[in-house]
């Protein structure tokens, strides 16, 4: 009996050793010739794949002018406060429509408050959200309160431009300014191809 | 002369592994990737006409609270029905060339019919750049529409004439790999025509390879790829291409885990009857 169930073990052994090779043939075969393709593929469903869960939950720290952490797509990380007229509204990092449907936009090609760069900010013209801009003077005390300090400007221009005139919002590395913009005129029909334009100089951190 | 049979044995279910998985190849191709009614049957199940209504409607949203008009005036600009011609008629460019034909005019009358009721019922009083500007707007709605259901007229392009160039392989390959496979297993049955027992094993012993295969080229993709957060172009899109490629991947998945067990079972039984069968000549 023992004999018989032996032998019976030893020819399964020998195919699965058979087929253990085919396979491992196959294997190697592929990974010499087309490693790079599937590498590449791989690579490519990597590049189109988004896991939100792993930029979660990690608060922003300034260091220096280093912001390590920034807040994520979408989260509320700051508050926008104009005392003069009496603005006072919540600020998002990203600029989509649904963020500005809640509050005030933080241009994602923007820098952060601290940063030591441009911080772009935008927001709807309704009365709720920046209508009342337009109302803020030269002179006049912007706070931004963030989750990771507080930062103060100080209004020293507004400006009307087109909607088409990038450079009027530009980015720039070497000084902290704020440019807070809305759609104009404020109670426009139709497309508003204007923007009402606030620049604001840091004056303290 | 034993030993040179079982070489070519070998040889032939090392070549039907390859048979297998060309097989496989082609109707996956047929079935799903080349099958318009697969492909509209996903996007119903997916839900992809809901979808883009919803990316549409976000779309208008761009405009509307920058244009002094209510919300209402972008509601109910298009039906579903419009829609899911407008859709289909996508769906046939891609599968058969057909020119895309989307319902944009309608929705500008629609829209066009609604500012003017509007206006008439505040009373106000356009002058040249508020008409301007509400013809700027009903383009951009207009717009807004037809890029967020022809999302991308290039990529349509591409997946267009990549379906024609399947369709071509498709149809000169179409029966080659069954017929490979037909011949590979008669010639191995008629080299063991006396043994068809180890015929039998050898084909084992091709399942079984193709199986674990299978297998170890799911588990890889699974372990590099985050399946279910895959984005493409629009959310509508990104929820079409999972689904397929879920059962794409899920249906390898089962067939890998069926050769396995024919596989073990095709050589555990071969080992099995021929052992009684040499001990019953024996005897």
């Amino acid at each position: 009996m023992n004999k018989k169930f032996s032998k019976i073990i030893k020819a399964a052994i020998i195919s699965l050793i058979v087929a253990f090779l085919f396979v491992t043939i196959i294997c190697f075969t592929l990974s010499k010739i087309g490693k790079e393709k599937f590498d590449m593929a791989i690579y490519l469903l990597k590049v189109i794949t988004v896991n939100e869960n792993n930029i979660k939950g990690v608060e922003p720290v300034l260091n220096g002018k280093v912001l390590i952490n920034y807040p994520t797509y979408g989260s509320k990380y700051a508050t926008l406060k104009i005392p003069s007229i009496g603005l006072e509204q919540p600020v998002y990092y990203g600029a989509n429509y649904t963020i500005l449907k809640s509050g005030i936009a933080h241009d994602e090609n923007s820098f952060f408050p601290g940063e030591g760069g441009s911080v772009i900010l935008a927001g709807h013209n309704f009365s709720s959200f920046l209508g009342s801009l337009p109302k803020a003077q030269v002179g006049d005390i912007i706070n931004l309160e963030t989750t990771y300090g507080n930062f103060n400007y100080e209004i020293y221009d507004t400006q009307i431009v087109k909607e088409t005139e990038v450079d009027k919002v530009p980015i720039q590395e070497e000084k902290e300014i704020l440019m807070i913009y809305t759609c104009w005129p404020i109670n426009n029909i139709g497309h508003a191809s204007q923007r009402y334009v606030v620049y604001a100089n840091l004056v303290e951190e | 002369m034993k030993i040179l049979r079982y070489v070519i044995s070998a040889i032939l279910s090392f070549l039907i592994i390859f048979g297998i998985f060309s097989l496989l190849g082609i109707n996956i191709l047929n079935d799903k990737i080349l099958n318009k009614t697969y492909v509209k049957q996903k996007m119903k199940e997916t839900e992809f006409n809901v979808q883009v209504a919803r990316e549409v409607k976000s779309g208008f949203e761009k405009y509307i609270y920058q244009s002094g008009f209510p919300v209402e005036i972008i509601e109910n600009l298009f039906t579903d029905e419009m829609l899911q011609n407008d859709i289909d008629s996508i769906v046939d460019f891609v599968y058969g060339g057909k020119e895309i034909s989307l319902s944009s005019e309608t929705l500008r009358n629609n829209l066009d019919e609604k500012i003017q009721d509007y206006v008439s019922s505040q009373n106000l009083t356009l002058n040249e750049q508020n008409k301007n500007n509400i013809k700027k707007f009903e383009n951009l709605i207009v717009d807004e529409y037809d890029n967020n259901v022809n999302i991308s007229t290039s990529v349509y392009e591409q997946a267009n004439s990549a379906v024609k160039d399947l369709d071509k392989i498709n149809d000169k390959v179409k029966n080659l790999p069954i017929t490979i496979l037909i011949i590979l297993i008669a010639v191995l049955v008629i080299i063991n025509i006396k043994d068809l027992l180890t015929a039998i094993n050898f084909l084992g012993i091709s399942l079984l390879s193709s199986g674990v295969l299978i297998k170890i080229g799911v588990s890889l993709f699974f372990s590099n790829v985050d399946i279910d957060n895959i984005v493409f172009l629009s959310t509508s899109i990104s929820n079409l291409i999972i689904s397929v490629l879920k059962e794409i991947i899920y249906g390898i998945s089962d067939k890998g885990n069926i050769f396995v067990v024919c596989g073990i079972v095709a050589i555990i039984a071969s080992a099995v009857i021929k052992n009684i069968r040499n001990e019953s000549i024996e005897d």
